[in-house]
């Protein structure tokens, strides 16, 4: 992995913190990626939890776009 | 006789006219191979952050979303910044995560992850609307100036594009997704023809379809191989793993260029290039990893480099 592939990673991970939604990265399971990462944290977000339905759509298309901005990195 | 003069009188034209048709949309090509024209930011400036978005006009300006710095940026033919808008927050005109970008002659249409719409812009960058729209909007098109599609999913309903009028009415609704796709299946990027058609390619699926706008698919093709795409259980949710297909474009012939993703030969830089009538011509391989295409309407491609701080612009040459 580069340093721009891990300058890549570190930004859009505080891009999806400051959003609001991906509250940080905490391994969902052992060998998940970043973006699964990212979805397990968005799903466990009490904001996210709060909002139902719409929240659980926020996290899916916040997982799509991860897998096609950084998916390969 | 009347063979012959069938032969002259209809046959012959038909032909002529079928040849000088295909010389037009969807020649057959070889090889495509990219020159680049123009570069826009670098890791050593400031212009570019993280792009995620761009478009551009008839006058060969360039706009680009930029997530890192929640703004929309305007570029002169040459690559100069012109103009910049946005900032973080939820007011008209802000951005908490943009996300996707496109232009008609007057306006530019521009998507926040967290907001059930699109912000309209004119070429100026000033805000002058949010068209509502009854869900997230995951992949957006323009039409025209008071036309725009948009690709809506659920986690209970499948997929569905829609049109809508400036006011956000639905003029129309294309039905294209399986009826249990599973979660995420349904996510497409896609690109009218310009004729009531649109050209559709899945994120993970390996299908390239082509659609009427009105609900027939015409055909559906497969490019990679792919049976199935691996899955991954993310607490009680079944997510797919792996991406087939990452954006779609149309270039000034009608060809279909399908970025492809990580199923892909050489992962989010193959290009696969299809006929209208979805015949796999050739394939290409951009220089650098990108998660969009985009084809101007002067038939230039533009992707992405260095990871989104870099917005590359190339001449499509044919063989």
């Amino acid at each position: 992995m580069t340093y721009h592939h891990r300058r890549t990673i570190a930004l859009l991970v505080c891009l999806l913190v400051a959003s609001g939604s991906f509250l940080g990265l905490i391994a969902a399971e052992p060998g998940a990626g970043v973006c699964e990462r990212a979805f397990f944290e968005c799903l466990n977000d009490p904001l996210n939890q709060a909002m139902g339905y719409l929240g659980m759509m926020y996290c899916g298309i916040g997982y799509g776009f991860c897998k096609k901005y950084i998916d390969p990195a | 006789m009347k063979i012959r003069t069938l032969w002259i009188s209809a046959v012959l034209p038909a032909v002529f006219l079928g040849t000088a048709f295909l010389g037009q949309a969807g020649a057959a090509i070889k090889k495509v191979a990219l020159e680049e024209v123009l570069s826009i930011g670098g890791l050593d400036d400031e212009a570019l952050f993280q792009w995620t978005g761009v478009a551009s006009d008839a006058e060969g300006f360039i706009y680009v979303l930029d997530a890192m710095d929640y703004s929309l940026k305007k570029f002169d033919p040459h690559g100069k910044l012109v103009k910049k808008t946005g900032r973080k927050g939820q007011g008209p005109g802000e951005f908490i995560a943009p996300r996707l970008l496109d232009a008609s002659p007057n306006f530019l249409y521009a998507t926040d992850q967290n907001v059930a719409g699109v912000f309209v812009f004119d070429r100026e960058l000033n805000f002058k609307r949010r068209i509502p729209c009854p869900s997230l909007v995951a992949y957006l098109k323009a039409l025209g100036d008071d036309a725009v599609a948009v690709l809506t999913m659920g986690f209970q309903e499948p997929g569905k594009i829609l049109v809508l009028n400036g006011e956000g009415k639905i003029l129309s609704e294309l039905a294209f997704a399986d009826k249990a796709p599973g979660l995420l299946m349904d996510s497409v990027s896609f690109v009218p023809d310009g004729r009531g058609q649109l050209y559709l390619a899945y994120l993970f699926q390996d299908r390239v379809e082509k659609w009427t706008l009105d609900g027939k698919r015409l055909w559906s093709k497969k490019l990679l191989g792919v049976k199935k795409v691996e899955k991954k259980k993310i607490s009680s949710l079944t997510l797919p793993g792996e991406t087939c297909f990452k954006d779609i474009a149309l270039d000034g012939r009608g060809h279909i260029f399908v970025l492809g993703g990580r199923l892909s030969k050489s992962p989010s830089r193959d290009v696969y290039v299809l006929s209208p009538g979805g015949e796999h011509l050739t394939t290409f391989t951009l220089p650098d990893t990108s998660h969009c295409l985009y084809i101007d309407r002067d038939n230039f491609l533009y992707a992405r480099a260095n990871d989104g701080i870099t917005l590359k612009k190339y001449r499509i040459l044919y063989d």
